[in-house]
């Protein structure tokens, strides 16, 4: 397994313990133990299945980074369109929106956008066409 | 754009995913360049003439549409 997968899970376990840790010693209560915990199982989660899909090989390079850029780019065009539509509703009173739905709102677009653009630039391959 | 990588490829008898480990990117990039529908940076682009001992004029062909 590559050293950055190693070095992945092994913070992923630490985070894990310390949730456990805070749980357990009353340190922190409420949500706090439940993140740290999620935390680090997403990680874990995400370099087990990083190494079965690319094992010792490149996972990264010049296009996938530069397609990653372009899907974040895109994606923060469309939240900024989305940011001026939800302030033109709230606005215009045609609903009222609280901090929190409109926070949830935004952090729903920013995360599936740039999976959704990522994913579509990924299989058509052409990131760089004039 | 075509190239001729898949060509100088298989002269030299290497797989996609070899010519991607020689040259420090992904097979999925080879793929792309091989099918023309990615255009590489000038340094990968000289990394595979090198690793295809071969050089930019022979593996990147352009046309005219291509420098509008």
């Amino acid at each position: 397994m590559k050293k950055d997968y190693t070095v992945t899970i092994i913070a992923g376990i630490l985070l894990i313990f310390l949730g456990i840790f805070f749980q357990v010693s009353d340190l922190a209560r409420g949500m706090i133990p439940l993140i740290f915990m999620n935390a680090g199982t997403i990680l874990i989660v995400i370099a087990v299945i990083s190494h079965n899909r690319y094992g010792a090989g490149i996972t990264q390079d010049e296009r996938t980074r530069a397609l990653g850029a372009r899907a974040l780019s895109n994606s923060w065009l469309l939240t900024f369109v989305l940011v001026n539509v939800l302030f033109w509703i709230d606005y215009t009173k045609v609903l009222t929106l609280s901090a929190s739905h409109i926070l949830g709102i935004l952090l729903f677009t920013m995360t599936l956008s740039a999976g959704i653009i990522q994913s579509i630039l990924k299989k058509r391959g052409i990131i760089n066409e004039d | 754009m075509k190239t001729r990588i898949k060509e100088f490829r298989a002269r030299h008898d290497l797989t996609q995913q070899d010519l991607a480990d020689k040259v420090g990117a992904t097979r999925m990039t080879i793929v792309f360049l091989e099918k023309g529908t990615y255009n590489p940076s000038l340094k990968l682009a000289k990394k595979i003439a090198v690793a295809l001992k071969s050089n930019l004029d022979e593996l990147f062909i352009f046309e005219k549409n291509d420098l509008k």
